[in-house]
């Protein structure tokens, strides 16, 4: 019998509870970035991975460290560099002496081996050692001289790319990139949170945040809350509207997005798209909304949660051409004319 | 995996739930056809009223283009309404989703709809693990279920479209007194005038246009109508001899023939022909002979074998019909058509005057109705010469028209002198500063240097 098994299954409203305690929980620490926060523990829940952007000093760092303290999970952070290597994120094997005196290589696991890794600017690492997380992330597992190794679960990824400081950095491959969930953006505070900010970091006394479970129950009541987000019903026609949605961002697909007589031939797919979504941006669409359903008190995934699922679940996997650079035009400008574009080709 | 009796208890909120979205699909259908079904009667009444109403004032192949477009038009719309009507019909699926955008169900509905279709063959109490929360959606979808209540959903029972509909049939309405008046109008006579007078021999009998008004009937002595016959048999004839009816103008026949008996059917105007009753001026014949002889119909939209216009012996007599060879008081004949006592003016010297110009000695007088200007001498033709009787006739005087030309010579302008315009010359003083344009002086040359001058010339 599995552990998450052992747990009894919570309900809808036990899904929404949770979830929103965790948020509160964090935002005792972070002040703003409601949706961010709501996205990223979206991702968490639905088995995914968080790519976060953000200016230097916006706390994502922060962010990190508040969701591991929060749900009582154990936490690792990499500070990703030119000189690491794959071996500092998976692990490697050494000489080690035993008991008897004799020496043995055995497997050092390597900060991969957590419930929730922070790789924070991960795209200072060589694509080498980027790519050392791919196997982690998608498979929950790592292979160390053709020897795997299983993560426990959960296992959530969470890395941080600063858009400014570009010199020395290696874009993450767009394989990688699909990898991920979402792509949470943090933007500046305004000026109330900054002085929320200022008045919380500031003073003597530290915000202290709660953890969510206890350790013991940590990873199986989190893993029960991500079986129910599987469980949440989406009926074929959302199936074939966040399937229709990946399609629009695909160039060459993106004038059969319906077949209704109103559908809007997206010009600016052609015109800026270089490659659209893969197929995880459907899974992601999917298991986005299934989330939202359940925070919704649902069972059922509705076109809004796909709707507004779209931007970060899209965003990052549209590799846009040279026009759309000189013009200005990123990854959720295109994703916001596909999910109009639908939407208004929805029957009446 | 459910137990039996939560099964059960699931299936039957399924069941209500269908039932619900049954009742909001029936009342969304029920709209939907009553848009087809008023929007088409709509179109047909309207445009019907339209044409029924050109029928009586368009000449037949003006009435004939138009009830063309105005068919195309008829036929658009009810197409138009049809073709709605079918886009506004629902499915079930469809229906769920309406029902959930308007009550904001958030996709419950469609997605219940949806599943309970594959409920079906996967028994409920056999669903899948994966299907946990199936219950629970409908159990959640169950307890909002007077926010998708079929009058919540859809609050209308009739639709909208029947205020064309209405609007069509007070159009309709609206002309039907109109239609009775126009029906019942008598045909008007030209001012001044109740009577024509022409001479029988002056008639140029010519093809039925069935472009103008309507055919008359044609009631005369049987003197005067053995000369009608005769003189439509020779003319006829030539006519036959002279035409030169290409196909297209047959065509155009044909189209004005069908277009003139639909609007005869519309507006039921072929029971209302005008009459013109011929009127002996010599009484030479027997009077008993023209009792017995019926009127002549003469039917300017019927082309015949014989002649181009066409002359039909009624079954029926007609009691206007027996005229006498006499010209009779005007106060003793009725005017059959306009209503009117029909005057016979003409003094026995214009009688006279007539029967000089006739080839016959014995004259007759033809009275006409003059129903319309040149409408009730439909199909007979006249000599415009000769047709009113002479100029001097103070009866027929007033016919005639003139137009007053206004013109007077023009001295300027391009058109006048078929020369550009030149502005006049204006002479003004000169002042201090200015020289009379004058030309210079002719140097004269010194008679030493004349010959140096014509040599460089020469040279």
């Amino acid at each position: 019998m599995s552990q998450v098994s052992a747990v009894e299954m919570p309900t809808v409203g036990d899904f929404a509870r949770v979830f929103r305690r965790i948020q509160s929980e964090i935002h005792k620490v972070i002040v703003g970035h409601e949706q961010a926060v709501e996205e990223l523990l979206m991702a968490l829940f639905a088995g995914g991975h968080v790519l976060i952007e953000g200016v230097p000093g916006t706390g994502k760092t922060t962010l990190v460290k508040t969701l591991g303290l929060a749900l009582n999970l154990s936490f690792n952070r990499i500070q990703f560099t030119v000189d690491l290597m794959p071996a500092d994120i998976t692990g490697t094997r050494v000489i080690l002496s035993g008991q008897d005196g004799r020496r043995d290589f055995q497997f050092q696991r390597g900060p991969v081996f957590c419930n929730i890794l922070l790789g924070d600017e991960i795209n200072r690492a060589t694509p080498k050692t980027q790519s050392a997380l791919l196997e982690a992330m998608a498979e929950l597992q790592v292979t160390v001289a053709a020897k795997t190794y299983p993560l426990e679960p959960p296992f959530f990824v969470m890395a941080t790319l600063n858009p400014i400081e570009m010199e020395g950095t290696y874009p993450l491959p767009e394989a990688q990139l699909d990898r991920f969930l979402f792509k949470v953006k943090l933007n500046y505070p305004d000026e109330e949170q900054l002085v929320r900010i200022i008045s919380t970091t500031t003073g003597p006394e530290d915000a202290g945040v709660e953890a969510a479970f206890s350790p013991e129950e940590a990873s199986m009541r989190i893993e029960s809350l991500k079986k129910l987000v599987r469980n949440v019903i989406a009926a074929p026609a959302i199936e074939q509207y966040a399937a229709r949605m990946v399609r629009a961002t695909q160039p060459a697909n993106s004038k059969f997005v319906s077949d209704s007589p109103k559908a809007v031939h997206e010009e600016t797919v052609n015109r800026y798209v270089m490659f659209g979504s893969s197929p995880r941006g459907a899974q992601a669409l999917i298991l986005g909304g299934k989330v939202r359903a359940l925070l919704d008190g649902r069972a059922n995934v509705a076109r809004e949660d796909i709707e507004a699922i779209a931007p970060s679940s899209l965003s990052h996997r549209i590799m846009l051409n040279y026009a759309a650079h000189s013009d200005g035009i990123d990854g959720s400008h295109i994703v916001e004319r596909v999910v109009r574009s639908i939407h208004s080709a929805r029957p009446a | 995996m459910f137990s039996p009796r939560q099964a059960r208890k699931t299936e039957e909120k399924l069941g209500l739930i269908f039932g619900r979205i049954r009742a909001i699909r029936i009342r969304l259908n029920s709209l939907a056809w009553q848009r087809g079904a008023f929007g088409a009667l709509g179109w047909l009444v309207g445009i019907g009223a339209i044409i029924v109403l050109a029928a009586f004032y368009l000449q037949p192949l003006m009435f004939l283009v138009v009830g063309a477009m105005l068919g195309v038009l008829a036929i658009a719309g009810v197409t138009n309404s049809v073709g709605a009507a079918w886009r506004m019909h629902v499915n079930r699926g469809a229906a769920a989703s309406i029902a959930d955008r308007r009550a904001d169900l958030k996709g419950r509905l469609e997605t219940i709809i949806e599943l309970g279709q594959r409920q079906k063959v996967i028994k409920l109490r056999h669903a899948p693990e994966h299907l946990l929360l199936w219950s629970y959606l409908i159990e959640d979808t169950l307890s909002r279920q007077e926010e998708f209540a079929p009058a919540r959903i859809e609050a209308r029972r009739v639709s909208p479209s029947i205020y064309g509909f209405l609007g069509a049939l007070v159009v309709a309405v609206a002309i039907i007194p109109l239609i009775a008046r126009l029906r019942s109008r008598p045909i008007p006579l030209p001012a001044g005038q109740d009577q024509m007078t022409v001479d029988l021999n002056d008639l140029h009998l010519r093809a039925a246009d069935s472009d103008s008004d309507d055919g008359v009937e044609v009631h005369a002595d049987a003197r005067t109508m053995r000369r009608l016959e005769d003189k439509l048999a020779a003319e006829g004839a030539a006519g036959r001899a002279n035409s030169s009816d290409t196909p297209m103008d047959r065509m155009m026949n044909h189209a004005k023939d069908l277009a003139g008996r639909l609007q005869d059917k519309l507006t039921g105007r072929a029971a209302q022909r005008a009459r013109i009753t011929l009127k002996l001026a010599d009484n030479s014949e027997d009077l008993d002979s023209l009792e017995k002889r019926p009127p002549l119909k003469l039917n300017p939209h019927r082309k015949g074998e014989d002649a181009d216009a066409h002359f039909e012996h009624p079954k029926s007599g007609d009691d206007s019909s027996s005229m006498p060879n006499n010209p009779v008081p005007a106060d003793t004949q009725k005017n059959p058509v306009g209503g009117g006592t029909s005057d016979d003016t003409s003094t026995p010297e214009q009688r006279a005057n007539q029967s000089d110009n006739s080839s016959d000695k014995s004259a007759d007088q033809v009275s006409s109705d003059s129903s319309s200007n040149g409408g009730s001498a439909h199909g007979i033709g006249a000599d415009p010469d000769t047709l009113f009787g002479s100029p001097a006739d103070p009866k027929l005087g007033g016919q005639g028209f003139e137009i007053a030309i206004d013109a007077r010579s023009e001295t300027k302008g391009p058109q006048a002198s078929g020369h550009a315009y030149l502005p006049p010359k204006v002479r003004t003083p000169l002042n201090s500063s200015q020289h009379p344009d004058e030309p210079i002086a002719r140097a004269s040359v010194p008679e030493e240097d004349r010959d140096a001058i014509k040599k460089v010339f020469e040279r």
